[in-house]
């Protein structure tokens, strides 16, 4: 697989929905694949890399992986509370930002819960 | 009586100045070797392009961890390959527990679970050493690990 089309596999694995009965997920609008995964709380991303690899295949590699999450999360965030994921978190850092930082520290925490980052690492 | 009253009345003797050029070059030469001190890099340090980045906000509350191939100087003592700088020296991989207490140490006692290791990895040094890196931070229970990148597309990094 060439590293321009990782962000897209992974999206697609990671919103697949697979998963029936108390497995479904009913936020995702992937392919629901049999063969891919249930949800995004059990789609787990391992990374395996040579000794030899570079540092930055590495980290392009993390990059696009981010990046996958920040997107289901930005799509998530806009259909539930009309504004990004990411500018959520920016608000979130801003001293001067008006609003009630509790809530707004739920909503996160909640779209986190619903595209969890779970990437594991082979020795 | 006029012997004894040649001096000039109510006027203070002009400060001896003879040593101040040794105070101002010792004051000089400190300053300069503090600051060189802090940011001498023995290594190649270019670090690779990300775009999906986030700030770090506490500075004050982050441990560098330099990776990546010697620089000309030091070459020959220190060969080819990807080394460790911490601080000022180089370092074996086993030295990075002792680092990371010792930065502990430093830190006020509330403070310490908010460290975070911040890894600057040249982009061309080699993920074995990055990894056992990982793995020694991992025994001195530094988990909160950050990859410090510059801003740019991926794209920059393949050669």
């Amino acid at each position: 697989m060439k590293l321009e089309n990782l962000r897209e596999a992974a999206i697609k694995f990671l919103d697949n929905g697979g998963g029936v009965g108390e497995d479904k997920c009913n936020y995702c609008r992937g392919a629901a694949n049999p063969k891919s995964s249930d949800n995004p709380d059990k789609a787990i991303i391992s990374l395996k890399n040579e000794r030899e690899t570079t540092y930055a295949t590495y980290i392009s590699v993390q990059n696009e992986l981010v990046a996958a999450y920040i997107f289901l999360r930005n799509r998530r965030s806009e259909e539930l509370f009309g504004d990004s994921y990411t500018q959520m978190q920016k608000n979130y850092k801003d001293v001067n930002w008006s609003g009630s930082k509790a809530k707004l520290k739920e909503q996160i925490t909640q779209l986190k819960l619903e595209y969890p980052q779970k990437l594991s690492e082979v020795k | 009586m006029s012997k004894f009253n040649n001096k000039k009345k109510g006027e203070l003797p002009a400060v001896n100045t003879a040593s101040l050029p040794d105070i101002v070059f010792m004051l000089l030469f400190f300053m300069v070797a503090t600051v060189m001190r802090d940011n001498e890099l023995k290594i190649k340090n270019e670090l690779p392009a990300a775009n999906q980045v986030e700030k770090l906000d506490k500075k004050d509350l982050v441990m560098y961890i330099y990776i990546g191939k010697p620089n000309d100087g030091f070459r020959d003592q220190f060969g080819e390959e990807a080394r460790i700088q911490l601080n000022d020296k180089f370092a074996e991989v086993g030295d990075v527990p002792a680092f990371i207490y010792s930065e502990r140490e430093s830190k006020r006692e509330e403070l310490i679970p908010f460290l975070t290791t911040a890894l600057k990895v040249d982009k061309d040094a080699s993920m074995g050493v990055v990894g056992d890196v990982k793995q020694e931070l991992r025994k001195a229970n530094a988990l909160k690990i950050n990859y410090t990148t510059r801003i740019g597309d991926i794209s920059l990094n393949s050669n």
